[in-house]
């Protein structure tokens, strides 16, 4: 019998993840001292994450439900996107008077995303009520709660996760059982940059008056790490147009390590099994990290189009079927980078509402450097990140510690939220609320 | 399984008939990156799967994604909320046991002397002490479990996938392994030969089941092209599992 078995369980984390998930095989390197994390090299600690003996002890499950505020805002959908009805969040309440935390994901990322799920359970047992959000950049947030469908300036999105932040508080405040002593706020990698607008607009809406808010491993400049991520496809060695030699190595590497395997099962094991003896270069990996980032942002930018009919791949007057194939736009938009979209789609939009913009000015709008003076005077706020980031660039670390001074706290390893997981950084975030 | 083949087979058509699209001869003004300037069509990428039959596939997909959402979901949830989590397992143990019937089979089509022989060390610990697979006896021994079916072996003989497809109700598959499918069925089916009953009620479990061990939900990629997506991991993972 045919079956969806025949998927890979791991086809869910989409394909760049199955191969990073598990390269967690990599040689360890302990080092000393109180902060215990395994990972010297950025790129192994982005991709392959927190070794289980390093990581923080979680509850297994936490009573999580899964809720959906129904589309009110923004042009309509296509019909290519039918699937999209609404947009989903997760919820877990405690049975007592708590604080309640929002959690806002990353680039591309939704509610269920694996680092909310560790955020969640970790903000959970330690007594809140906890909501999961997911990033204005997904697909599901992009057609159903975005007004505009452009995301990424960060004043609109901090405006429409502003909106449907309060329409789950309002939700919540039909519900009798439920005790909020007061709001919370965090949010990883994008998010952190959204948390942060999100804190200033409440400055002024003041609908939650957030008790404390934590910006995690956000990036200083949207259009600097934006660059810097594009660029990672350039280590693809040959450049882009050899692609397909380089995927075929990754896949004759994995089957070598199938055919060595007793186990012959293919799962994520398996792809652990193929990088353990062979440790891939950091052009390998930052090749990889790339094309993981080119796949979310072409998806991001194919779903802007669609909703816009900004004429950016796709033909302004084309309506496209469902039926109809996506290959050629995934191939184009593969091709594009995220910079592209930047300068021929997002700057234009703005340009027409502020003729004055100027693109450095639209960058900056764009960077925790627009918000500078209320992130330096406002003591609620604090700052968790890496010293050895890969989204970040040179500078931007030391930056980031003068504007946030003793409310920062930078751990000298762990990449992009490589270490989210490890026992010391969890530890700190959930303290940092406490 | 008769039925669901005949089910299958007659929404193949159902949606072959809803799948064609008028041509529109409307001139279209040009995009801002435009794909003859920009994509090399000459030069490969993973992407190029064979997939002559995708009006068909996208709506068989888009058919597969409801079809899982208003009826494989709810059931299989149902299965679980009335079974015994014991039960389950033990069920789930039968199937895994019969599928090393399968495996048996194609090990020896591909001459592969010591994993027939792991595999029927498996088989025969599992029937017998495991109480006809009930238990996953052998395990404790640590009998390797492999996996193999005639669409690997008709690739280990060198056949070629060919065309890419999604098969309404079962999922994604190509005419090699859809057509191994059906032979693996073979060597079980005289199992219930005699019992029509049985033979409903084993298919609806197994149908189960196998929904139960499969994490994939669809529509959650959050990416517009999750169809692409899955077409490229179904095709690599098949491609690592033949060149075994």
């Amino acid at each position: 019998m045919i079956s969806l078995v025949k998927i890979p369980k791991v086809v869910r984390w989409a394909m760049p993840r199955l191969t990073m998930l598990v390269l967690i095989s990599i040689p360890l390197h302990v080092n000393a001292g109180s902060y215990d994390y395994p990972f010297s090299n950025p790129y192994i600690a982005t991709i392959a994450g927190t070794p289980i003996e390093f990581r923080a002890d979680l509850p297994q499950d936490i009573p999580l439900e899964t809720l959906t505020l129904e589309k009110e805002v923004g042009p309509e959908v296509p019909e290519i996107f039918w699937y999209q009805d609404g947009l989903d969040y997760s919820l877990a309440l405690q049975e007592f008077r708590a604080p309640l935390i929002f959690v806002i994901s990353g680039t591309g990322a939704d509610y269920k995303s694996e680092k909310n799920n560790v955020l969640l359970k970790a903000f959970y047992q330690a007594g809140f009520h906890v909501v999961g959000l997911t990033s204005p950049s997904h697909q599901s947030f992009i057609t159903t709660a975005s007004r505009s469908a452009i995301p990424g300036y960060m004043a609109d999105d901090a405006a429409d996760l502003y909106q449907v932040m309060q329409r789950i508080k309002n939700a919540l405040a039909r519900n009798q059982d439920v005790e909020i002593s007061k709001y919370l706020l965090t949010g990883y990698s994008l998010g952190g940059a959204h948390a942060a607008f999100v804190s200033k607009l409440d400055q002024e809406e003041k609908v939650f008056s957030f008790d404390r808010v934590l910006l995690l491993n956000p990036p200083l400049s949207m259009y600097a790490s934006i660059s810097k991520l594009d660029r990672m496809l350039e280590n693809i060695p040959g450049g882009v147009d050899h692609f397909s030699e380089f995927f075929d190595k990754l896949v004759q590497r994995i089957s070598e390590a199938y055919r060595r395997s007793s186990k012959a099962e293919f799962n994520e094991a398996l792809v652990y099994e193929a990088f353990k003896y062979d440790r891939p270069s950091d052009e390998q990996l930052a090749a990889i990290i790339g094309v993981a980032f080119r796949f979310s942002a072409s998806s991001m930018v194919f779903t802007v189009d669609a909703m816009t009919n900004a004429g950016f791949v796709k033909p302004k007057e084309k309506i496209l079927s469902t039926n109809d194939s996506l290959q050629a736009y995934l191939r184009l938009c593969m091709r594009i980078g995220f910079t592209d979209y930047y300068h021929e789609l997002f700057f234009p939009h703005f340009k027409r509402l502020q003729p004055s913009l100027s693109r450095e000015s639209l960058a900056r709008q764009l960077s925790l450097l627009q918000i500078e003076p209320y992130l330096r005077r406002t003591a609620k706020i604090g700052l968790v990140h890496n010293r050895d980031d890969i989204i970040l660039v040179n500078g931007d670390i030391e930056v980031l510690e003068d504007i946030f001074g003793s409310r920062a706290k930078i751990f000298p390893t762990g990449g992009h939220l490589g270490n989210l997981q490890q026992r010391d950084t969890l530890a700190y975030i959930v303290n940092y609320f406490k | 399984m008769d039925f669901m083949r005949t089910l299958a087979l007659g929404l193949c058509f159902f949606l072959g008939a809803c799948s064609t699209t008028p041509k529109s001869t409307q001139t279209l003004s040009e995009p801002t990156f435009l794909y003859d300037r920009i994509v090399k069509d000459d030069i490969a990428t993973p992407l190029d799967i064979w997939d002559p039959l995708e009006t068909f596939n996208r709506a068989s997909y888009r058919f597969n994604a409801r079809f899982d959402d208003y009826v494989y979901l709810p059931a299989l949830h149902g299965y679980q909320a009335i079974t015994p989590d014991i039960v389950e397992t033990g069920v789930s143990n039968v199937f895994d046991n019969l599928d090393d019937i399968r495996t048996l089979v194609n090990q020896i089509l591909q001459i592969k002397p010591i994993e027939v022989l792991q595999t029927g060390a498996r088989l025969i610990t599992n029937t017998t002490l495991g109480l006809l697979g009930l238990f996953d006896v052998a395990s404790y021994f640590d009998l390797p479990k492999y996996h193999e079916d005639f669409g690997q072996t008709l690739g280990y003989y060198g056949v070629s996938p060919g065309p890419y497809l999604v098969v309404p109700i079962m999922g994604p598959s190509n005419l090699r392994d859809g057509f191994g499918d059906i032979v693996d069925t073979l060597p079980v089916a005289p199992l219930f030969e005699d019992h029509p009953d049985r033979k409903l009620m084993a298919y609806l479990l197994r149908f189960l089941d196998e929904r139960a061990k499969t994490s994939f939900r669809y529509y959650e990629t959050g990416s517009p092209f999750e169809y692409e997506l899955v077409r490229l991991l179904y095709s690599t993972k098949r491609r690592i599992e033949v060149s075994e």
